[in-house]
Parts: structure tokens; C-alpha cells; sequence
């Protein structure tokens, strides 16, 4: 069988790859950040009348535990004369939102937080993220200071323990897993017609060296 | 300006566990390209319209996944849908014309490349279990259970209440898609074995049914289904029924007529295919291959008949 050497890229091509990969995956070893939440979250408050305006708060993550949390708030006014075809309410941006957080338990100081606009979609939605110290229920209040006026709306929630991850379950799940995927192998092997074992000088080459040549050539191994 | 379009033309949301993802699988892909056109002596391979495939669907996920899009459709169902078009119908149809694997593995270091393909190699175990867990009729049944599963009114609320499970249904919208089109593009690795193009436009062509009736289904409800969308707040121009109905219209009109744009271009294929035709085997059309059984005698009759024929044509003749 004639082999014809791979041309590799020299080892530096590998290290400048490796790191890159290396950079690339770094962000993945970060925690998870709410703040970076794109699914909207449980709705909390739903047009609810505060003062001149209509507020609307949903949280995340869903359900909220001992950590960090994330509250999104939209304010809006019933629509006026500027308004779209179609459009109910207006956004209020420029308004002062504050958020506070307290344990209705008494177990701790409550917690304040201003939320501010986030330039996605365009100064619509104000958000904040807090670290919520212990479990329990505890009352969100919201406060709106608008050009209009003001006026507060509030809604509790209970907050779980941190998340513990169940490795017992996650290894019963893995074996499983492996178990059904190794049923699956063993199953299509059994499929495969039985051949007689050629004369050593009848035999071709290791697979490995097939591959080799199928990888130089393109062949074998069809990849297009 | 219209507030959609305003949040639109809004800032994009860089999530770097995305963007991380997109450019590590666009460099390797690149890198793999790079190095069988160097190797390829036709270049047909590592041709640049691949290239330019590869990258167009990783734009289009990019945009789905970090373009105000994302943020939108928890706000907008029809935003959702739109969202969810983009990879299914777009993306992942687009990866596998740039028939990706090979690159992928020829990206990798020369040692890694010979293992990935050796798993791949005929007598592989895993090649096999692979082909079984893969085969077509699995394929075409676990994309739409996947499809139109996550349609359901409690699971779809849940996912956007969820950012986890939010993103599994990113993620197993994808993977079903993928394992979906690899069958109908036919890219590497081949495992399967070559199916015909009526099979192929059968596959696709029986998606659009169900497809079309969870579609009409959402397009015509009277009532919002999803109920989730109810908690925004109305600053966008629609209410929450033509939001709905919206919807159902992307899903029913573009969504179906991807499926059958795939299966008529795999009919014009087979019309236009130069592939020659079958050899016939040498005396297919001898008189003794048209016997009907018990009739062997008319055979020889006629061959008496015709002996008789040429005999008095020639007698006459001379």
C-alpha cells in the first residue's frame, strides 16, 4: 500500500490553537450570571396601577434561592396621542426606580437597590441584581419617582436554599445513560454479518493504517 | 420610529458562553478548511462556497441567540418564533452544506484526527451504535416530537419562566434540527448508507402535516395559549392575540414551505441527475425471461413458427 506523508502544520500551530481554544472556553468557567438572564423570568407583578403609572416586575431565576437574583421592571403610561398604531401603553424611561428586599422573617436588614435601564431593546426595561443572604419569604417593594408623580407597588416571594447538586442522581442518571448506549452497541454488533478470518498473508491492513491512507487520499471514508 | 424597530437596532447582549461557543467552532472550522485545501489537490472539498456556508450559519445563530431577538421573545411570541425559524430553518440547514465533519476533524492535531475517524471507520462499534441511534425514520421522529413537543402551552411557559430550561429548548431545538437535515443534506459522516431521492422527499414532505396543524392550531385559537406572553406589557403594537396568531403564521407558511422547498430541490436532483443507467444484464429481454409459469410450451411453439417463417421468406426469395 503506498503512503504519502501528511504534510502537519508545524507544533507552534498547535499551541497557538490550544490557546486559543483555551481563551475561547475561559468565559464557560464563569459563573452564571443573572444579569445575563434573556428569558424574561417569572412574572411578579402584571399592570399593576402605581400612582400615575403601570408597572410590571418579573424575577429570576425561577425559583429564586439563597444568591444572587435579578428583578426586571417595565413602567408605562397608558398610550397618548404620540403613540403607534397598536401601541396600548408607552414606556417611561427617566423615571427613578428603587427596589428594596426585606426578610419578612426579621432575620435581616432589608436590602436596596436601585434599577436602572439596560440599553438593550432600547431604554425600555429597568433591571437590578441582589444577593438574597438567607431563605424564607421576603416582600419586594418597588418605588417609581416619575416625571408624572409617584407611587409604589410590592409582591413577596419565598426564596429557597442554595441548589446542592445531587451527584448520587446525576451518577444513577450517567450509568444509566451509558448502560442504554452500551445496549445500543452491543445490539448493532450482534447485526453484523460473522466473516471468516482471513490468511494472515490474505489479510489487509490495520484499520489504523486504512484510516491513515483514507485521510491522505480522501477516500475511503466518504467525506463529501 | 416604531419601538420595535428601536429595540431592534437596540444593543446586542454578547453572552460569552455563545459568543465563546460560535467563534471556537468557526476557528476550527476555518483551521480544517485551511488545511484540506492545502492537502486537496481539486480544492472541491474545501471549496469557498462551503466556507462561506459554515460562517452564514453561524451568523444567522448568532443573531438569533445574541441579537435583541433573544430578548424579544420573551416579550413578543412572534419574536420567539422568528427566533426559533432562524436556527431550525437557517442555521443548521447552512452548517451541514459545509459539510463540516471532515474539517472539524482535520482541524484537530494528526494523532486526535486518526482516533475521531477511526470511530467512524466500517467494522467501529460506535460507528454502528451511532447508525442505530441515528437511522432516518429515529431522526425524522425525534425532530418532531422535539418540534412540536415543546409547542405544548405548559412547557413553552415554563421555558420562559426557566433561563435553564430556556436554553435546553435552544439546545434541543438545534440538535433535533441538525440530526433532522443531516439526513436530508447528506453530509459526513455517511454511516448510513445512500437513500433514494423519493425517500428523502418523503422524509420531508411528512413533517409538513403535523407541522401545519400545531401551526393552524396557534394561528386560529381564540384564546391565548400562551399565557406567559399576557404578563407583558402592551408597548409594542400588538396585542397578545395577533402576537399569537403571528406566530402561527411564521410557523404554519415559512416554516412548511422550508420543507418543501428541501423536498423540490431534491426532485429537481433526481431529474437533472447525469448519473447513467443501470446496466441491463446481457439477453434480459430473451423469450424464455417472459414465461409465465405452465406456458414454457408457447416458446418453443413460436420459435417452430418462426423457423417456419424465415424458411418460406427464403423459399420465396430464391
Amino acid at each position: 500500500m503506498s503512503m504519502r506523508m501528511v504534510r502537519l502544520a508545524p507544533a507552534s500551530t498547535f499551541r497557538t490553537l490550544g490557546l486559543l481554544m483555551l481563551g475561547l472556553l475561559l468565559p464557560l468557567a464563569l459563573p452564571a450570571q443573572t444579569a445575563q438572564a434573556h428569558g424574561g423570568g417569572t412574572p411578579r407583578l402584571t399592570n399593576q396601577a402605581v400612582g400615575p403609572y403601570r408597572l410590571y416586575a418579573w424575577t429570576e431565576p425561577e425559583p429564586l434561592r439563597v444568591g444572587e437574583a435579578h428583578v426586571t421592571i417595565a413602567v408605562t403610561q397608558p398610550a397618548g396621542a404620540d403613540a403607534q398604531p397598536g401601541q396600548i401603553e408607552t414606556p417611561v424611561s427617566g423615571a427613578r426606580v428603587l427596589v428594596t428586599f426585606t426578610p419578612l422573617d426579621g432575620s435581616g436588614p432589608a436590602i436596596e437597590a436601585f434599577a436602572v435601564t439596560q440599553q438593550a431593546l432600547g431604554d425600555v426595561y429597568y433591571e437590578t441584581d441582589t444577593v438574597l443572604p438567607s431563605e424564607g419569604d421576603w416582600r419586594i417593594a418597588i418605588a417609581v419617582e416619575g416625571p408624572d408623580g409617584g407611587g409604589q407597588g410590592d409582591f413577596a416571594v419565598a426564596v429557597e436554599a442554595a441548589r446542592q447538586l445531587n451527584w448520587t442522581l446525576i451518577g444513577i442518571g450517567g450509568i444509566l445513560l451509558l448502560g442504554v448506549l452500551g445496549l445500543i452497541a452491543a445490539r448493532a454488533s450482534k447485526q453484523t454479518p460473522k466473516t471468516t478470518r482471513p490468511r494472515r498473508s490474505q489479510r489487509a491492513a490495520r484499520p489504523s493504517q486504512q484510516l491513515s491512507a483514507s485521510l491522505e487520499s480522501g477516500g475511503g471514508i466518504r467525506w463529501s | 420610529m416604531h419601538p420595535l424597530v428601536k429595540a431592534l437596532l437596540s444593543q446586542w447582549e454578547w453572552r460569552l458562553e455563545i459568543v465563546a461557543v460560535l467563534l471556537t467552532l468557526g476557528a476550527l472550522y476555518t483551521l480544517g478548511w485551511l488545511r484540506l485545501r492545502r492537502q486537496s489537490k481539486r480544492r472541491q472539498l474545501a471549496s469557498w462556497l462551503r466556507l462561506l456556508s459554515y460562517h452564514a450559519g453561524l451568523a444567522i445563530l448568532a443573531v438569533s441567540l445574541l441579537s435583541p431577538i433573544d430578548r424579544l421573545g420573551g416579550q413578543l411570541f412572534f419574536m420567539h418564533m422568528l427566533q426559533h425559524m432562524l436556527s431550525i430553518m437557517l442555521a443548521a440547514p447552512l452548517l451541514l452544506l459545509a459539510n463540516p465533519f471532515p474539517f472539524m476533524v482535520w482541524a484537530l492535531p494528526a494523532t486526535w484526527r486518526l482516533r475521531v475517524a477511526g470511530l467512524f471507520a466500517r467494522p467501529s462499534a460506535f460507528r454502528r451504535a451511532l447508525a442505530a441511534v441515528t437511522r432516518p425514520f429515529i431522526a425524522w421522529l425525534v425532530f418532531l416530537t422535539i418540534y412540536l413537543g415543546w409547542h405544548d402551552a405548559s412547557l413553552y411557559n415554563l421555558a420562559l419562566r426557566n433561563d435553564w430550561i430556556h436554553d435546553i429548548q435552544h439546545i434541543t431545538f438545534f440538535g433535533a434540527a441538525m440530526l433532522f437535515w443531516w439526513h436530508v443534506i447528506g453530509a459526513a459522516p455517511h454511516i448510513h448508507g445512500k437513500r433514494s431521492g423519493w425517500a428523502s422527499m418523503a422524509y420531508l414532505i411528512g413533517v409538513i402535516p403535523p407541522n401545519m396543524a400545531v401551526a393552524v392550531t396557534i394561528a386560529f385559537a381564540s384564546n391565548v395559549i400562551y399565557t406567559y406572553y399576557l404578563s407583558a406589557p402592551r408597548i409594542w403594537g400588538f396585542t397578545a392575540l395577533e402576537d399569537q396568531m403571528i406566530s402561527g403564521a411564521i410557523m404554519w407558511i415559512p416554516g412548511s414551505m422550508m420543507f418543501l422547498l428541501a423536498a423540490l430541490i431534491i426532485l429537481a436532483r433526481m431529474f437533472t441527475s447525469k448519473e447513467p443507467l443501470p446496466v441491463k444484464p446481457d439477453g434480459w429481454d430473451a423469450d424464455d425471461k417472459f414465461i409465465a409459469p405452465g406456458l414454457e410450451h408457447r416458446v418453443v411453439q413460436n420459435r417452430w413458427k418462426q423457423l417456419k417463417a424465415a424458411n418460406s421468406h427464403g423459399a420465396d426469395a430464391s
